[in-house]
């Protein structure tokens, strides 16, 4: 038996619409630490992650571990049925084939109830170790939208060079090319518009805006996204969901090369 | 053409093995493409049609056809925007045991041509008065001017040059083309060899896309056809499964009467092997086995097929910046292309080219086993999903690798995994001192990622995971965390 309880249900809402366009099917891992998920989208360019962990939820049990194979699109739809105030429910029983949603109102005068049906997902996990990135720049989430926003308008690749005292985004393009800095700032009295980094050595890397942009969408989860940089490996764009339960929806993005530059070294 | 009804056979037996897959998902991935099967299929499909007349090959103005080079450019510029990153490769002679067959074909094909112009003679009788017959005259003709087409050489001197001028690689084989592709799979030089010819897996391929060049408009999916989930579900060993096919009539050895390949697949199970299988066809005496049937030549060709050491071609794969001056001369002056239409093409080969840059999760992170296997991951851990690591395997991929922290990582890796084998270490004499503790070692590096890669089934084996975390020969760990590919295409590149 599975049973988890979202008090704010917006919050499910949320992640589902920040990862219904990257990824179609994924299974949703329940199990006694809480729910998980890891999927890739279709050309295996980018990875997302979700950890939330039970002591997130208002109230959460789960007997045997269980993978619910949902298609998202489907569960985004059925969500959409719920009010922003509403309490989320979801249940499902061991080797059961639905996954049952329930949505309360606030003041407890409507209670509806949804069954979806469960999907077999041949999944392909790969497995993530925990990594000391080179450099990590915490910023405001809605500042990382807009500069993707901003310079997916001239090109499709960004580089992301991050040194001591800033970050800079540039980009190039048919059009021409621009790019935008930012630096550190620490504002004690408003911590959620602080830009913060934390570098170990300067690091520069590509990447395809396409995809950052879609992981913008989760903008709405968190005030802060950072960004974690090494050379030659993933970025990772983290929104904390949660920041006392370490609950989190990270995204992962495998660079751009330059062929021709490597030829050169 | 390949083995006889085995993709039924698969598809009755081994559906596992098939999987429908997007060209979306085969981005950053090189595929080995056989080239005379690709011309062949584009001499018969690209076509043009006029009313009435049967349709013909497109050709320049001298006549010449090109149905074959505006295939090759338009669908290879296709595969090329979804990253996909094709080699081709061409037939060298065939092997004598092919000759029946050949001699067959090329019987069929005269057959037909005396039928073609039967055809093309009634439709010139019918005339206008008999509308209806001269309809039906006109299909039978396109039918068997299909069958008449014959590749020629210079169809596949054209193709080189065109291929050449768009800088993609070509790889000449001495001999059957779907072996040397099977042959650059199974050594990791491409991901996957492309072709419809089933002959590919018993030339041991690890992966075979099967309709990769087919048109967009006919919206068929690629099929993914995996060689050791199939031996796994078929409960065949690799050299079992070459006797069924072979069994079940491949292009060097007509198939035995009375044996199809449900029977090939029953008798191989019942009796271990080709020669024990064929010796009990003779003691039942209800199959006719004829004198000197030659299954030794047959195990040999595909056992011992004459190919190309797949390393010493490995440099030689590179994708270049297309000769844009040159595909003018060539497609517009000389084969009458349209001016225009050549152009926005080579437009999108630069873009396409582009792309290749992207990296994919996969070679960064390592598949582990399914997500059911383990329980939802724990913030942060390293896991090594299971201890039924292959340490010999990884090994001599590492050190293929050449660097002396791979092989340390795989030592890691063997131990991490709870597999813990002095073996792993030893064949690069360096000295590791495997950490035994906890698996999130500093000490694993990368080699996970291109040591997947070189041994191909160790994709289907649940593998422990690696992460390129601290990295202490900066030099060495830069190439392995590396997709291989890149890493040799640059290696390459440096000699040149």
């Amino acid at each position: 038996m599975f049973e988890a309880r979202f008090e704010t249900g917006e919050t499910l809402i949320k992640i589902v619409d920040a990862m219904k366009e990257l990824v179609e099917d994924c299974n949703i891992d329940c199990s006694t630490t809480g729910m998980s998920m890891q999927a890739m989208d279709q050309s295996h360019v980018s990875l997302v992650a979700l950890m939330l962990q039970k002591e997130f939820f208002g109230s959460f049990r789960c007997d045997r571990s269980i993978s619910l194979g949902l298609n998202l699109l489907s569960f985004s739809k059925i969500l959409k049925c719920a009010s922003k105030e509403d309490a989320i429910t979801l249940k499902a029983e061991d080797g059961g084939d639905v996954l049952t949603l329930m949505f309360e109102s606030k003041d407890g005068s409507r209670v509806s109830e949804f069954e979806m049906k469960l999907m077999d997902i041949d999944s392909e996990h790969l497995g993530i170790p925990e990594t000391e990135y080179k450099a990590v720049v915490t910023m405001p989430s809605g500042e990382f939208q807009r500069i993707v926003r901003d310079l997916g308008i001239i090109g499709d690749t960004v580089g992301i060079g991050c040194e001591k005292d800033g970050v800079r985004f540039s980009v190039t393009g048919d059009l021409g090319s621009g790019n935008v800095v930012l630096k550190q700032n620490t504002s004690a009295d408003k911590p959620d518009l602080a830009t913060l980094i934390e570098l170990e050595e300067p690091v520069e890397l590509s990447f395809a805006l396409r995809y950052l942009s879609l992981f913008t969408k989760a903008t709405g989860l968190s005030p802060q996204a950072s960004l974690s940089m090494s050379p030659e490996v993933p970025l990772v764009v983290e929104y904390k969901i949660d920041d006392e339960t370490a609950s989190y929806l990270r995204y992962y993005l495998a660079p751009k090369v330059d062929e021709d530059e490597d030829a050169a070294e | 053409m390949g083995i006889k009804n085995l993709m039924k056979l698969i598809q009755a037996s081994a559906p596992a093995a098939v999987k429908e897959i997007t060209l979306k998902e085969l981005l950053g991935r090189k595929v080995a493409i056989d080239a005379s099967m690709t011309i062949y299929s584009f001499l018969v499909a690209v076509r043009s049609s006029s009313d009435g007349a049967p349709s013909a090959n497109l050709t320049n103005e001298a006549g010449e056809v090109t149905s074959h080079l505006q295939g090759i450019f338009s669908r290879t510029i296709r595969l090329m925007e979804h990253g996909v990153r094709p080699v081709y490769v061409f037939d060298g002679k065939p092997p004598t045991l092919k000759s029946g067959e050949l001699a067959k074909r090329k019987e069929a094909k005269e057959k037909a041509k005396i039928d073609l112009e039967a055809a093309q003679a009634r439709i010139a009788a019918a005339g206008e008065d008999d509308a209806e017959a001269a309809k039906e005259a006109v299909a039978e003709a396109e039918k068997l001017a299909k069958r008449t087409v014959h590749m020629q050489g210079s169809h596949q001197e054209e193709a080189k040059h065109l291929l050449r001028l768009m800088g993609v690689p070509v790889v000449e084989a001495p001999c059957e083309a779907e072996a040397q592709c099977a042959a650059l799979a199974k050594a990791g030089v491409v991901w996957a060899a492309a072709t419809e010819d089933m002959d590919t897996l018993c030339f041991g391929t690890p992966r075979l896309l099967r309709r990769l060049t087919f048109s967009e408009a006919r919206k068929l999916p690629v099929w993914e056809i995996s060689l050791p989930k199939l031996l796994a579900d078929l409960g065949l060993s690799m050299d079992q499964f070459v006797d069924v096919c072979i069994l079940c009539g491949c292009d060097y050895l007509e198939p035995l009467k009375g044996i199809g390949p449900v029977k090939a697949l029953e008798r191989v199970r019942k009796h271990g092997d080709l020669a024990a299988v064929i010796e009990a066809l003779r003691e039942e005496g209800k199959v006719p086995v004829p004198e000197g049937y030659p299954i030794d030549e047959a195990l040999r060709l595909f056992h011992e097929a004459d190919i190309t050491d797949p390393e010493t071609l490995r440099g030689d794969i590179k994708w270049t910046a297309p000769d844009e001056a040159g595909l003018v001369e060539y497609l517009v002056d000389q084969k009458g292309f349209n001016a225009d239409r050549v152009r926005n093409a080579i437009e999108r080969l630069k873009k396409a080219r582009a792309k290749g840059g992207q990296k994919r999760m996969d070679s960064f992170f390592t598949m582990g086993a399914k997500a059911k296997a383990a329980p939802a991951a724990k913030k942060g851990a390293a896991k090594p999903k299971s201890a039924a690591a292959k340490p010999a395997r990884r090994t001599s991929a590492s050190v293929k690798a050449g660097a002396a922290a791979a092989a340390a990582a795989a030592a890691a890796a063997a131990s991490s995994a709870g597999t813990a084998s002095p073996v792993a270490a030893e064949p690069s004499g360096a000295v590791v001192a495997a950490p035994s503790t906890g698996p999130a070692s500093p000490a694993a590096t990368p080699a996970e990622g291109p040591a997947g890669r070189s041994a191909p089934e160790a994709a289907a084996t649940p593998a422990p995971v690696f992460f390129a975390a601290s990295r202490p020969k900066p030099a060495a760990s830069k190439r392995s965390s590396e997709d291989m590919d890149s890493a040799e295409t640059s290696k390459a590149k440096r000699a040149k």
